[in-house]
């Protein structure tokens, strides 16, 4: 067997998982189990949320260590559905250890397109406001905003604004219009179900759910970071809505 | 409370597409979603706490995704990072800043401790849900 090519295949598996949000321990166990097929002495994996440490080493041969740095992160749940499968399906011998290489270097980067993603983000915004106590004028209203947020939130991944801003902007805006809409004659509405619901796509709902579950395993430094992560894009959030209300002059 | 379990299937609907869950799993996500507003919104016609309703659905809507999970031979969180986002405490959030600005500043410190009491709940909610699930899976 390739041990370096299987243990390649191994980091890249834990690399892409930990860059789209997966749990610690979940990178951990799927980089043990593909190094396990090696039946080598050794096998050791030590992930944290900023990089991953591999090695795998028996008397029979050298030890090989690789050490990967992690620099992005963000939430996309497809890739680490696929690598899972991958994983699973190489582990169960379905598939060679050339092919679940091939697999996880070309794997489709986005799986739905930005007309869609801006749909989904007005539709998400609209039913929200709906169930914090909006009738159709206020889902109406929040469906707008969501386009504007969608919009916001493509253009500051394009020029590759960092996490804190794009959520800071995000909230001003959505302050912001929701203020300039309640002021348009003729139109009734109550503005906290409209911004409370468009700043649902942005709460930090993956981060606390991450944090618990890492901390449940015993992985406290990532636990800790995420903690802190949920608090920054609290934040972010609340900075940005504090913003939108002074620019259009605070509240009447 | 039809319309609100409408809404609350389309706003997880979306809101997974916007985190790119595979396109077979669309309605898993949705259903759960529905499904844990439907338990929060029962619970909490019947108490007074929203804590309560939101323990009780998230309880419900962690084991609800334990179980697709298993079924459908996928990571768990690809089914609770969606579903358990209508009890985010979002509106916490908003009311916090909102008080604030007012110059309410009682209203905001009530509203900050309610959030993190719901943020903690949910919290609470996961780690019992996957704990009884790992004790089950490591005796077999």
């Amino acid at each position: 067997m390739d041990y370096k090519l299987l243990l390649d295949t191994a980091v890249l598996a834990g690399k892409i998982m930990l860059e789209n949000g997966a749990e610690i321990y979940r990178v951990e166990d799927t980089i043990y189990h593909i190094l396990k097929k090696s039946e080598l002495k050794v096998a050791q994996a030590y992930v944290v949320s900023t990089g991953i440490m591999v090695t795998l080493d028996d008397p029979a041969i050298d030890s090989l260590t690789v050490i990967r740095r992690i620099r992005e992160r963000r939430t996309n749940l497809n890739f680490i559905d696929k690598v899972n499968s991958i994983s699973r399906n190489f582990c169960a011998d379905k598939i060679t250890l050339k092919e679940a290489f091939h697999d996880l270097k070309h794997m489709e980067p986005n799986y739905y397109n930005n007309w869609l993603q801006i749909l989904a983000t007005a539709v998400c915004t609209g039913s929200f406001s709906v169930l914090f106590g909006g009738g159709w004028e206020e889902a109406g209203v929040a469906f707008v905003v969501g386009i504007l947020v969608a919009l916001v939130t493509l253009g500051g991944r394009r020029i590759n604004l960092n996490g804190f801003l794009t959520n800071a902007v995000c909230s001003v805006v959505i302050a912001w219009g929701t203020i300039l809409f309640s002021n348009i004659p003729g139109v009734e509405i109550n503005i906290n179900p409209v911004i409370i619901g468009s700043i649902m796509p942005l709460v930090p709902g993956a981060a606390i759910t991450n944090a618990v579950r890492d901390m449940l395993q015993g992985d406290f430094n990532a636990s800790g970071a995420k903690i802190l992560e949920a608090f920054v894009i609290a934040a972010a959030i609340a900075a940005g809505v504090g913003l939108g209300f002074f620019m259009t002059g605070g509240l009447r | 409370m039809v319309v609100q379990v409408i809404c609350a299937f389309l706003a997880i609907f979306s809101f997974s597409i916007l985190i790119e869950v595979p396109k077979k799993y669309l309605l898993y996500t949705g259903g759960i979603g529905a499904l844990g507003w439907l338990v929060y919104l029962l619970v909490n016609s019947r108490s007074h706490h929203v804590t309560m309703g939101t323990f009780v659905a998230a309880v419900f809507i962690a084991i609800a995704s334990h179980v697709c999970a298993r079924w459908l031979k996928s990571p768990v969180i690809v089914f609770f990072i969606p579903g358990i986002l209508t009890l985010v405490p979002g509106a916490g959030m908003y009311h916090i800043v909102y008080y604030m600005i007012m110059d309410q500043q009682n209203v905001s410190m009530n509203y900050f401790v309610e959030t993190l009491q719901l943020a903690g709940v949910i919290a609470l909610a996961i780690f019992l849900v996957d704990s009884v699930v790992y004790q089950i899976f490591r005796r077999k």
